[in-house]
């Protein structure tokens, strides 16, 4: 009779022992109002409409945890120096780089290419075309990261004075369409914009040679320590897992597309 | 090849260092421009930053009046919303923010409503502007703080306005702030204008969603707004201007200036040359809205951030490789340069050794070096000339091995003075063992330090000097020895002189006494021996004479052999029979210049000597006569002076003691003897010395002690002999006189008893007068009385001659005749030129006198004047 009940023994005794590092140490700490900053970035989020990828998440975020949430808007390179700091707790739609890595942890979410929109009458045919000529200037958004090559590209053109920094991408939109920038550095979220037809029409676009990168929910490790990082990461995963990152992304993507992004 | 790597090196070396120099400035002058960038990129970062923090902090508070709005339900009076603001401002620097306005959303219908409920309130004078109808309106209805300006807006309606109206519906919709484009202020408008914004928030109907537009549009309600000056905003940020960063704020990405908002820099002054001048445009997202921030560097940022590194790496780096360079040329032509100055140095090393080993090969003077140990290191072509040595032979031996035997301690000694001698007279010895003599100069050669490290000498060849010294010894010997024969000969002749006198009044008083006696009188044998002594005296005095040259003689050119043979004949007869007399006479004529007398002579001195010579022992005496022919060699030999040629040579020898080397040198010296006191005068062969000499021979002497000597006499031969002239004939008795006056003059007294007595004898008037002044009065007395004047030469106050003179000018063809004791040739040809017609020689006053009266007298011409002695 013991001999049968072995197994359920053992599963119960498992199921005990995980049940409290999964009940105590990966529920999210509301103990406090947290903090999260929203930048606005294309479909991630518009101050014009007040919604946006990143929003939608953040909602689905507090409504999932129960935490109440400070949500602020701001330029995403004041994000990354507070999220360094530790007095922003979250933010969203972050890559990670070494640099990054020593001060926030993240939970990724989506991933894609990096892209470089540039103008047709720019004479380029390739990135190097565009590294050559010292007469063409780029614009990014200050504090942004991308793939390994996208980076080089860009802090080699930064070396040289040719880039153009924004707060965010609609400046950017209208200073190419002046022509005062040549190209700028766009992800798939930024198409909606791009696919206007002024913007369509003179510029063409150029694959960085880099694989796609994730994107997550950016954690201060200053702010949270390691087991609300966790708790955290697993109610994105929840999310992930249960479809509603790909439904949220279908919002605002094609259901390809979405499907692409959010599954990596 | 080899120009290459000296020229080459060097430049390669600053070509490297010249590259690594422009690369280090290179790198420089990219780190300088990196850390302006970075500088510049921090200093926009941080202005930007600083303008979104100050934009973020006016949003802030606007929320908080929005928060105000919210948490009333909507309904705030104006003295809560005054108090409300001013806490608010209160205690924060919020300069450049205007007014904080709150205006209500109002549809047309409700306008007026709303108008008299503010004025029924505490705006009395509330009106909306602009006037005019219209869709809705928000006008503004709270403004704090309550200054007189801000209320002048009172009732301003900013929907009015499409700029304002714009930003008031984009926050509508978004639900946060939104900002306006450039616009003035209302309050500004009424005076000074700067360009400004606005800041609107919506207000919502509380408790209504807002989740979508939709929703956000149905439930507004109003609208909080702040008003601002861009400039007063900026300044707060900054101050008046951010140092060396030019900035402007444009609205929008466009840059107008329709849509500069602010320039931190009004006039910006030229940049200067070779400054860089950074640049960049940043936009900014303010509520929403985008600012293009525009800045650039001026002068003073990059003064201020550069660093000077590179030109000083540029100046510092181009000096070092320079010097590089040139330390490198230096290196690399090091060897080239110190062979080129070695080979110039060899070359002109070369043409000085050149030069002095001419002088030294060429020179009339032997030259030696010797080392420090004393060993000849180096002979010169002439010493080895002189010495007739091989180098070989005289290289590394010791310099005192070819110097004479006598000469070598003395020369060892100087050498090891180590000083400086010169003109050291030496003997060298030559190859084959003869004698050089020279003259050794030595100088010691000194190193650098000082250290003796050889000699250099000079040897010069002084041999012909010497023998030219030693011939001039033995000519001055010959001189003093001539000079003091002559001083003799004076001496003697003067001695003679007086004999001769003496000797007249002997022999002529005898011969008058022998006359006055019979020869049986026992007296006569005594005058006789008297006679013979007086005789013999006056032989003696011939010889002195003689010996002293001042006797007339005879040279005739005759064969000498008969000569010879006469005195052989003479010489057997005297010598002793122990004396064996050899004869070798030459068979051939050999004639001379002599005078037979004077050859007897000297065989008679010579064999005299020689006889003495063999002290009374039996012995032999050789005469010898043949030919000699006398070269320059063989005369050098001889060493006497004599002209080369043929020479009648006859010698004299005998087996006699013989003569050391100190006697042969003196004897022919005059009174010199070996003999004992009274065995013999010393005045033999010095006659025979003086007679050669007369013959123009010369008389030599070989004698060993113990084996003889031998004479040698050379007398010059001559081509053929003259036919000898008959002897005059002497004539022996004169002719008694006639009683003519004869003046006899003489400071001898008795010559003149003796000339009185035997003149009167012979039937002459005779005076005579002692003093020659005495004869010239009495003649001047009566110049007729007297028939013939013979005076004597030699007397005080006048001699002779002079008397013979002033007697001849008193009266002119008086004859005169003078004695003297030595008539000399200077006399003789005097005499002939005054006319003095005889010349008498004082000693044969006795034989010759008488006759010569009587010639003189008979006015016949004396026979030759020189009467010459018998």
């Amino acid at each position: 009779m013991l001999r049968a009940a072995r197994p359920l023994l053992f599963a119960c005794l498992l199921t005990a022992l995980a049940v409290p590092a999964a009940s105590g140490a990966d529920k999210p700490d509301c103990s406090r109002t947290l903090s999260l900053g929203l930048h606005e970035h294309g479909l991630l989020y518009s101050s014009q409409t007040g919604e946006g990828i990143d929003k939608d998440i953040a909602d689905e975020l507090v409504r999932r945890s129960g935490c109440k949430f400070s949500i602020s808007l701001m330029p995403r390179a004041r994000i990354w120096q507070l999220i360094e700091s530790g007095a922003l707790d979250f933010s969203l739609s972050g890559i990670t780089n070494d640099a990054r890595d020593r001060f926030a942890a993240f939970a990724w979410y989506f991933s894609n290419k990096y892209y470089l929109l540039v103008r047709k009458d720019a004479g380029v045919k390739s990135l190097a075309d565009f590294e050559r000529n010292p007469a063409l200037r780029l614009g990014v958004i200050r504090g942004f990261r991308y793939g390994a090559s996208a980076n080089r590209f860009v802090d080699s053109l930064e070396a040289n004075q040719r880039l153009s920094n924004s707060a965010s991408l609609d400046p950017l939109y209208a200073v190419l369409l002046e022509n005062r920038v040549q190209a700028m550095i766009i992800e798939p979220f930024d198409y909606p914009t791009i696919e206007q037809a002024t913007i369509r029409e003179v510029t063409q676009v150029l694959e960085f040679d880099d694989p796609a990168v994730p994107h997550g929910l950016i954690m201060s490790k200053k702010a949270l320590p390691p087991e609300q990082q966790r708790a955290w990461r697993a109610l994105v995963d929840e999310m992930r897992a249960d479809g509603t990152m790909q439904r949220i992304f279908e919002k605002y993507f094609s259901a390809e597309w979405a499907r692409a992004m959010t599954r990596f | 090849m080899k120009r290459p790597l000296s020229s080459l090196l060097p430049l390669w070396v600053a070509a490297g260092s010249l590259a690594i120099t422009l690369g280090l400035w290179q790198h420089e002058r990219l780190g300088d421009t990196a850390h302006l960038r970075t500088s510049f990129d921090f200093a926009m970062r941080q202005t930007t930053t600083s303008i979104e923090q100050r934009m973020a902090s006016y949003e802030q508070m606007l929320r908080g009046v929005q928060g105000l709005f919210a948490a009333s339900h909507n309904k705030v009076d104006r003295a809560s919303f005054n108090a409300y603001v001013d806490a608010l401002l209160a205690g924060s620097d919020f300069t450049g923010l205007q007014t904080i306005s709150y205006g209500p959303l109002l549809s047309a219908d409700r306008l007026d409503a709303h108008i008299a409920a503010q004025r029924g309130a505490d705006a009395p004078g509330f009106a909306v502007r602009p006037p005019g109808p219209r869709e809705a309106y928000a006008p503004a209805t709270y403004i704090a703080p309550a200054t007189e300006r801000s209320l002048a807006v009172l009732g301003y309606d900013p929907f009015s306005d499409p700029v304002r109206r714009a930003a008031m519906l984009q926050a509508r919709d978004s639900g946060s702030a939104a900002l306006t484009a450039r616009t003035a202020l209302v309050a500004d408008t009424q005076g000074g204008s700067q360009p400004g914004f606005l800041m609107f928030l919506p207000l919502y109907a509380s408790g209504q969603p807002v989740d979508t537009i939709a929703q956000r549009r149905e439930h507004l309600i109003g609208w909080v707004w702040a008003g601002f000056r861009m400039t007063d905003v900026m300044s707060s940020l900054y101050g008046e201007s951010t140092p060396g960063l030019a900035l402007r704020v444009h609205d929008g990405t466009a840059l107008l200036d329709d849509t500069l908002m602010y320039r931190s820099v009004p006039d910006e002054p030229a940049p200067g040359a070779g400054m860089p001048i950074l640049g960049a445009q940043e936009y900014i997202i303010v509520a929403g809205h985008t600012w293009t921030l525009e800045a650039h560097t001026l002068p003073e940022f990059a003064k201020r951030h550069r660093r000077d590194a590179a030109t000083v790496i540029l100046v510092a780096g181009s000096g070092l490789s320079l010097l590089l360079a040139l330390l490198t040329y230096q290196l690399a032509t090091a060897r080239s340069r110190a062979y080129g100055v070695a080979r110039t140095m060899t070359a002109e090393l070369r043409h000085s050794e050149e030069r002095y080993r001419r002088i030294v090969d060429t020179a009339n003077e032997g030259i030696w070096l010797t080392d420090s140990a004393g060993a000849i290191s180096f002979v010169n072509p002439k010493l080895l000339q002189l010495l007739g040595h091989t180098s070989a032979e005289m290289l590394g031996k010791p310099l005192t091995e070819f110097v004479a035997a006598d000469d070598r301690a003395a020369t060892l000694a100087d050498l090891a003075s180590r000083e400086t001698f010169s003109r050291r007279e030496l003997r060298l010895l030559c190859k084959g063992g003869a004698e050089l003599w020279g003259s050794l100069s030595m100088a010691p050669i000194l190193d650098a330090s000082g250290e003796f490290v050889g000699g250099l000498g000079m040897v010069t060849d002084i041999t012909e000097r010497h023998q030219a010294e030693s011939k001039r010894a033995l000519l001055e010997t010959q001189l003093r020895e001539s000079q003091k024969m002559e001083a003799i000969g004076t001496l003697a002749g003067g001695i003679a002189h007086d004999f001769n006198n003496i000797l007249a009044v002997i022999l002529g008083n005898v011969s008058l006494t022998q006359q006055e006696l019979d020869a049986a009188h026992h007296a006569a044998q005594h005058l006789g021996q008297i006679e013979m002594a007086g005789i013999r005296a006056r032989s003696l005095v011939q010889k002195i004479l003689a010996f002293s040259r001042m006797q007339p003689h005879a040279l005739v050119n005759q064969p000498i052999r008969p000569l010879i043979e006469e005195s052989i004949g003479l010489l057997r007869s005297t010598l002793p029979a122990s004396v064996e007399l050899d004869v070798q006479l030459a068979d051939a004529p050999l004639a001379v210049s002599a005078d037979a007398t004077q050859v007897q002579q000297i065989l008679l001195n010579l064999c005299t000597n020689a006889w003495h010579a063999l002290h009374g022992s039996a012995g032999r005496i050789t005469i010898g006569l043949d030919a000699a022919e006398l070269d320059p060699a063989s005369i050098e030999l001889l060493g006497v002076e004599l002209a080369p040629g043929r020479y009648a040579h006859l010698w004299v020898r005998d087996t006699g003691s013989g003569m050391d080397a100190a006697t042969r040198a003196r004897v022919f010296e005059p009174f010199f003897t070996t003999k004992r006191i009274g065995q013999g005068t010393g005045l033999g062969l010095s006659v025979v010395h003086g007679i050669v000499s007369a013959h123009h021979g010369v008389i030599t002497v070989d004698s060993t002690p113990g084996h003889g000597s031998t004479f040698h006499l050379y007398f010059p031969l001559l081509a053929q002999p003259e036919v000898p002239r008959p002897e005059p004939v002497r004539e022996r008795l004169a002719p008694p006189g006639q009683g003519e006056h004869v003046l006899y003059v003489d400071d001898d007294q008795p010559i003149l008893l003796m000339v009185e007595a035997m003149l009167k004898r012979l039937g002459y008037r005779v005076t005579t007068v002692e003093h020659p002044r005495e004869a010239l009065e009495r003649v001047r007395d009566d110049p007729l009385s007297f028939d013939l004047v013979v005076t004597d030469f030699n007397m005080p106050e006048l001699n002779g001659l002079e008397l013979a003179i002033e007697l001849a000018a008193l009266r002119p063809g008086l004859p005169v005749a003078i004695s003297s004791g030595f008539v000399s040739d200077e006399l003789r040809s005097a005499a002939l030129d005054r006319g003095v017609r005889a010349l008498l020689q004082k000693e044969y006053t006795l034989e010759q006198l008488p006759q010569l009266v009587h010639h003189l007298l008979r006015g016949a011409q004396a026979p030759e004047a020189a009467v010459v002695s018998g």
